[in-house]
């Protein structure tokens, strides 16, 4: 069924298939924290999907298990992404995660690298770039996100709404299919959140993204599907207005009481 | 009195403590001591200085294998391979866990033979050979002396090494890791390009450390023979009757080594940038 060709009809390829996907964390001798308990999340090219929902609820527990970060539990359903499966072991994930960008809350730049060398070190040691190509490619991509006279600057020379600028260009300069976003704006003082934002809305026309985000006026106006999770289960899934306007799940109407 | 004035009492009352505890040590010393820094020039100090080069020679190729094998042990402590952190656990307790004093016996008395540490001790001496005559060392240097003390000061400077690096690794936020892998490095291209550059600049301070214990105990090879400044000492006191002269100069050369690889690795830490967090503020 979640094969790639199972709807030969749609034009779009999907990206993300995941399937009762589950993740126990062992915190103790005998206690558990069920992180995620049967998950399940289609994207298809070109969607813009926020997820959503309260602290704890496995936003980033997903999110990670997606760029293989996290390992998916045995009795997981299925786990497909851009064509490969994360379930097997024979699977090459270092492959996997050089296919999708991933940007974090606390942007995690290269303290010990030059902005540049920050965008130009991943294309050079898993592509083989030359260089001088991987650096011109930085720069282009430095200049898309407003900051290429920060070029040769160490990363803790710049404000938090730039480094962040820079970590996106750093998941750029591998031409990932697929760019996923944990909490990009939440570690940023509110007068650089619009930068990031902007950045992001400009990026949305032309890459699949998946971003968690309390910035509901940011899903609102650029997902195409906001998904609300809680307990480590999708609650709901649908476009914006749907979402937000007449959520469907009581659960769903109370956190967005809340947050808006 | 001004913030600064007190400061300057405090000062002067350490500086007159110190010279004060130094001249009632002098004013107590032996005073019948018939000093012969004469003779000791001319006759004997030459033979100081011959186990001065075989001292810095075993300690800096000691210190060239300590700091790769140490490095490699430290990584193991750390890695995800079960049996590769048991390796490194066992390495760093049988190293750090037994006296050095018995491990340079073990190496030469027991292991010397079986683990044919002659060869590489022969190649060791060939190596050195030019150097030291140059350099006009008169002894010659037996190979599996050189090895053993080698081997055994080695592994033990490699075991604190270790410990070091697991820590300095395990104080790179997890994040920089994550953010390397998700970028698509290998696990060892992470510890190559992004965690081990930012781990050695804040190592280098315990590894200076490490550095300089390795000379100082370099002087226990001197139990198996190796002619190093410590035994060098020993023999120019049987030799020449004297005992101030030889040892106050023995100090003042360890002594002048470890501050020049002081100085060396603060050289260092200035060419990267070593942060300064934490520093006074004026
Ligand atoms: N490494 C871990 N070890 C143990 N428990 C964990 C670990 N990572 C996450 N958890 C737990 O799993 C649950 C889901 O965490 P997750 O970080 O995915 O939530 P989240 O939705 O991203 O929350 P937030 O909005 O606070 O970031 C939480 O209860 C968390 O405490
Ligand atoms: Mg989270």
């Amino acid at each position: 069924m979640i094969s790639g060709d199972a709807n030969p009809a749609a034009k779009l390829r999907p990206l993300v298939e995941a399937r009762g996907l589950r993740k126990t964390y062992r915190t103790g001798v005998d206690r558990v924290v069920n992180a995620l308990a049967g998950f399940d999340l289609a994207v298809t090219e070109g969607e813009i999907v926020c997820l959503i929902g309260p602290s704890g609820s496995g936003k980033s527990t997903a999110l990670r298990m997606l760029n293989a970060l996290e390992r998916p539990d045995a009795d997981s359903g299925a786990l497909r992404v851009l064509g490969h499966d994360l379930l097997d072991p024979e699977t090459d994930m270092d492959r996997v995660r050089a296919e999708v960008g991933m940007v974090f809350q606390h942007f995690n730049l290269f303290p010990h690298l030059s902005v540049i060398e920050n965008l130009a070190l991943a294309p050079r040691l898993v592509r083989g770039a030359a260089p001088a190509d991987a650096r011109a490619r930085g720069l282009e991509l430095l200049e898309r996100v407003g900051i290429a006279d920060k070029a040769g600057e160490p990363p803790d020379r710049l404000s938090g709404g730039q480094k962040q600028r820079v970590a996106i260009a750093r998941a750029l300069a591998m031409n990932p299919r697929l760019m996923l976003f944990d909490e990009p704006t939440s570690a940023l003082d509110p007068e650089m959140v619009g930068e990031v934002l902007d950045v992001m809305r400009d990026l949305a026309a032309k890459m699949t993204m998946i971003v968690v985000t309390h910035e509901m006026g940011f899903a609102r106006e650029v997902a195409s599907r906001v998904v609300f999770m809680d307990e480590g289960r999708v609650v709901e899934d649908g476009p914006p207005d749907q979402v937000f306007g007449a959520p469907s799940h009581p659960r769903t109407r109370t956190f967005l009481e809340k947050v808006l | 009195m001004t913030r600064a004035r007190r400061r300057l009492a405090i000062r002067i009352a350490i500086y007159a403590a110190v010279v004060g505890l130094a001249l009632v040590v002098i004013a107590r010393a032996d005073l019948r001591y018939r000093w012969a820094w004469g003779l000791f020039f001319d006759r004997w100090a030459h033979l100081l200085l011959e186990g001065l080069v075989l001292t810095v020679e075993v300690s800096l190729v000691s210190m060239l294998l300590a700091l790769p094998l140490g490095v490699v042990i430290g990584l193991c402590r750390t890695a995800h391979d079960p049996g590769a952190r048991l390796l490194g656990f066992g390495f760093v307790e049988v190293f750090r866990g037994t006296p050095l004093l018995v491990q340079v016996m073990i190496w030469y008395h027991v292991l010397a033979g079986p683990m044919g540490l002659e060869g590489p001790g022969a190649w060791l001496v060939a190596a050195l050979g030019p150097i030291n005559r140059a350099l006009g060392v008169s002894h010659a240097v037996q190979p599996t002396t050189i090895a053993a003390a080698v081997a055994a000061l080695a592994c033990f400077a490699a075991s604190y090494i270790a410990e070091i690096v697991r820590a300095g690794v395990q104080s790179i936020d997890r994040g920089q890791m994550e953010a390397a892998r998700s970028l698509g490095l290998t696990h060892y291209q992470a510890m190559r390009h992004v965690i081990l550059p930012q781990a050695l600049r804040r190592i280098l301070p315990p590894l200076a450390s490490e550095f300089i214990a390795l000379v100082k105990d370099s002087s226990l090879a001197s139990v198996i023979g190796l002619q190093e400044l410590t035994m060098a000492t020993r023999d120019v006191q049987a030799g020449a009757y004297m005992t101030f002269e030889p040892w106050l100069v023995t100090a003042a050369l360890y002594l002048g080594i470890n501050v020049l690889l002081s100085l060396g690795v603060r050289r260092l830490e200035k060419r990267l940038g070593v942060a300064r967090r934490g520093e006074a503020i004026q």
